[in-house]
């Protein structure tokens, strides 16, 4: 994967349209692109970045540089950084989902690992950095398998999330950064519109979009290809949630267990969920020692009786609790001895008196 | 720092990571905690709101590559929490269904051992009763027993002539 986001960068190489406006360069879904009226204010559109404003970071500072931006480009030494600040509601998302994916992992019995906001870096032929860009949250699904990361994840080099996340409050990955990541060969991109939408979008569509690259590029589908079955609605809706509900929590196991089928685990193999369902299993088991006792001694019981042709009414079966605590030495040596059903009772009570 | 005491967080973590910026290859990894007081921000070893917590195991936690010696640590924190606000683990829905779940396949295991038991105990006092001797060998036979019919094995039991002839009735059943 790395080999071929290598080639596709040098092929991509030289173009030299990351300073330059542009009008509206993706073309590949004409039909969902709802375009909407650019703002007269809003600089960002004419170079991709909608609802992002430039601010210059030169070569020496993006090293130090701790801020968020969307992207920045080594030419021009210009960063686009989200113009309204840094809400709640743009950090929610990313964060929400990688304490979902935390769940799902446990129910997987395998790590998720989500670096967060963690910078995106193509070098070019010198090894200098030349564009970096940060998503929202990417996630990967096999971090053992993966080749330790360095500072940033180094396209071309590293090994690649296994998804990527946007999210399009105030901005549109649309425009440029959804190509970029096709570009650079991101298998699964979703994109997410929050439910809060920000004051400056009122009419935006909240969902969720997952796109996979196909053999044509990034294809749109209702269902994650990383993680089988979830749907763009599923995590659209977790993703919005104040409070974990039932359906996403059955739609986290589900999602968890298929993706620990694929790899021959479930959620022992998680060390946290392990000691959890460990605990409560001593307790189910207590449960039902006492329950396979006092059911296994019953029956025997009446079994015992039935063998000595003594009949048996409901009256054996109403003293049930009482017959639970007689010792096993008292109970057997009634029922071999006793005369009838009544007796066998007196017998009964007499030792538990 | 200032800002944040100046503003009234009551919490501040600073963690530098494990993972040093190459610009800062000196800088020495650690948590550092600080909660605010009557005089401003004081260090201390433990976090005041996830109480427990100490510095030290939030920085190991935080550069753990897999989780393993913190997950005593978060459930420790996570009980302490609970406590405090007359909760525990069973009250969160994930955990509830896992635990259930855990709890359930705990029960069909335990009422398997429970009716072996059952059946073992009350089985050699019927022959207790009955003056028949019997030896550890019964015990080793618990799978058989275990798989008879209870009609089957009461009425082997009551009409065996010793151990030897109890066994070779249930076997004859169970195989």
């Amino acid at each position: 994967m790395a080999e071929a986001a290598r080639s596709r960068i040098a092929a991509h190489r030289g173009s030299g349209d990351s300073g330059k406006p542009l009008t509206k360069r993706w073309s590949n879904h004409a039909d969902d692109w709802v375009e909407e009226a650019p703002s007269g204010e809003d600089v960002g559109v004419a170079y991709g970045f909608p609802g992002c404003r430039p601010i210059r970071i030169t070569r020496d500072e993006i090293t130090d540089f701790e801020g968020r931006f969307e992207y920045w480009d080594a030419d021009t030494e210009i960063a686009w950084q989200v113009c309204e600040p840094t809400s709640v509601y743009h950090e929610l998302p990313g964060q929400e989902l990688a304490r979902l994916t935390e769940r799902i992992a446990a129910v997987r019995g395998e790590p998720i690992k989500s670096y967060g906001t963690g910078d995106l870096l193509v070098r070019d032929e010198k090894g200098e950095k030349r564009v970096i860009m940060q998503p929202d949250q990417i996630l990967y699904l096999h971090p053992h398998k993966v080749r330790r990361l360095g500072h940033a994840i180094e396209v071309g080099h590293d090994d690649l999330p296994d998804v990527v996340l946007e999210v399009d409050l105030t901005t549109d990955v649309r425009y440029r950064k959804m190509g970029l990541y096709e570009e650079w060969g991101f298998r699964e991109l979703w994109v997410e519109t929050p439910e809060n939408r920000a004051p400056s979008r009122p009419n935006r569509k909240p969902g969720m979009t997952i796109r996979v690259l196909g053999a044509h590029g990034y294809e749109e589908t209702p269902e994650s290809r990383a993680f089988p079955t979830w749907t763009a609605d599923e995590i659209h809706a977790a993703l919005n949630e104040d409070v974990l509900s039932a359906s996403t929590v059955a739609v986290l196991r589900r999602v968890g267990r298929a993706l620990g089928e694929q790899g021959g685990t479930g959620p022992d193999d998680d060390p946290f969920m392990r000691v959890e369902r460990e605990q409560s299993r001593r307790k189910g088991v207590q449960e039902g020692v006492e329950r396979g006792v006092e059911s296994a001694r019953f029956e025997m019981l009446a079994e015992a009786l039935a063998a000595r042709g003594i009949a048996t009414s409901k009256r054996l079966e109403a003293h049930a609790g009482v017959i639970a605590t007689v010792p096993v030495g008292t109970l057997m040596r009634a029922a071999l001895a006793c005369r009838d059903e009544a007796d066998f009772l007196r017998q009964v009570e007499a030792a538990t008196a | 720092m200032g800002l944040y005491e100046e503003w009234g967080f009551r919490e501040l973590w600073v963690e530098i990571p494990e993972n040093r910026a190459p610009s800062r290859p000196n800088r020495k990894p650690g948590v550092t905690i600080r909660v605010l007081g009557a005089h401003g921000y004081e260090e201390t070893l433990e976090s005041r709101a996830f109480p427990t917590w100490t510095a030290e195991e939030i920085h190991a936690a935080l550069n753990e590559d897999a989780l393993s010696a913190s997950v005593a640590v978060l459930r420790r924190v996570g009980r302490a929490l609970g406590e405090q606000g007359g909760t525990a683990t069973d009250d969160d829905p994930f955990m509830r269904v896992e635990r259930e779940q855990s709890r359930r396949e705990g029960v069909v295991e335990g009422a398997q051992r429970g009716v072996e038991k059952a059946r073992l105990e009350m089985l050699a006092e019927a022959f207790a009763t009955r003056d028949i001797p019997t030896s550890k060998g019964l015990e080793a036979h618990a799978g058989a027993i275990v798989a008879v019919p209870v009609r089957t094995l009461m009425r082997a039991a009551l009409g065996c002539r010793d151990e030897a002839d109890f066994l070779r009735r249930i076997e004859a059943v169970a195989s």
